[in-house]
């Protein structure tokens, strides 16, 4: 693996969207302390599917209705999202993600 | 519930006006407002379907216009005139908007208890 100061901004984002894999999002989920599952990974797959399309990162609410849109609406609970990524579903799952850093933080 | 009216008039690039006015829209989605979006005159363009920005060098900021209705916000204008001498349909637009004339857009400037103006 790459040393992580090449890829990674010095507060800990991906700088290059498309450098985005598994073993990358393994790596920004242990600097995070998190063992990332299944579960995780389909949300960070909604993430990146709405950062794509939209051209920005999503604030709780839109990425709760893109959640019910494109998985189910049971995953798309703030209760469900803050289990997976107790410190917060934007801005830690933005950085596993692979998303830059949220411009806002509501 | 306050009601708040955005209104965009300004062509989406050249500029930061429009994006401004796009970071205040998203930030006041947060908190319960009921909020109505208009586009009148170059405005319009920002919700042109198939923008080309990456020869600009910019972001294409206007994609995340297609998601308005994530962010709760349903009543989404354009202002009909604005449209026809641009040559445009509503079908050329990245959203589903509904066409208003200039008239009914004062009454709805004068219903809302804030407008902003970008």
């Amino acid at each position: 693996m790459t040393n992580s100061g090449e890829i990674l901004t010095e507060k800990g984002y991906l700088k290059r969207f498309s450098d985005w894999n598994l073993e990358i999002a393994k790596m920004l989920a242990e600097r995070e302390g998190l063992v990332l599952t299944e579960q995780h990974l389909e949300i960070l797959r909604v993430l990146r599917g709405f950062y794509q399309k939209y051209q920005r990162t999503p604030t709780m609410r839109a990425l709760s209705k893109e959640i019910s849109l494109v998985l189910n609406a049971e995953k798309s609970s703030s209760l469900y999202l803050f289990e997976l990524f107790p410190n917060g579903p934007i801005q830690q799952g933005c950085k596993i993600a692979g998303l830059p850093r949220p411009a806002h933080c509501l | 519930m306050k009601r708040i009216l955005f209104i965009f008039r300004n062509p989406p690039y050249g500029n930061s006006t429009s994006s401004e006015g796009l970071d205040l829209l998203l930030g006041a989605s947060v908190f319960e407002f009921e909020l109505s979006l208009a586009f009148i005159d170059d405005g319009v363009f920002q919700i042109k379907y198939n923008q080309q920005t990456d020869p600009l060098g910019l972001k294409n900021f206007s994609a995340i216009l297609a998601a308005l209705p994530h962010y709760g916000i349903e009543h989404i204008y354009v202002e009909q005139e604005s449209l026809q001498k641009r040559g445009l349909l509503q079908t050329d637009l990245i959203i589903e908007t509904k066409l208003i004339s200039a008239a009914l857009l004062s009454d709805q400037i004068i219903s809302s208890d804030f407008v902003f103006h970008f």
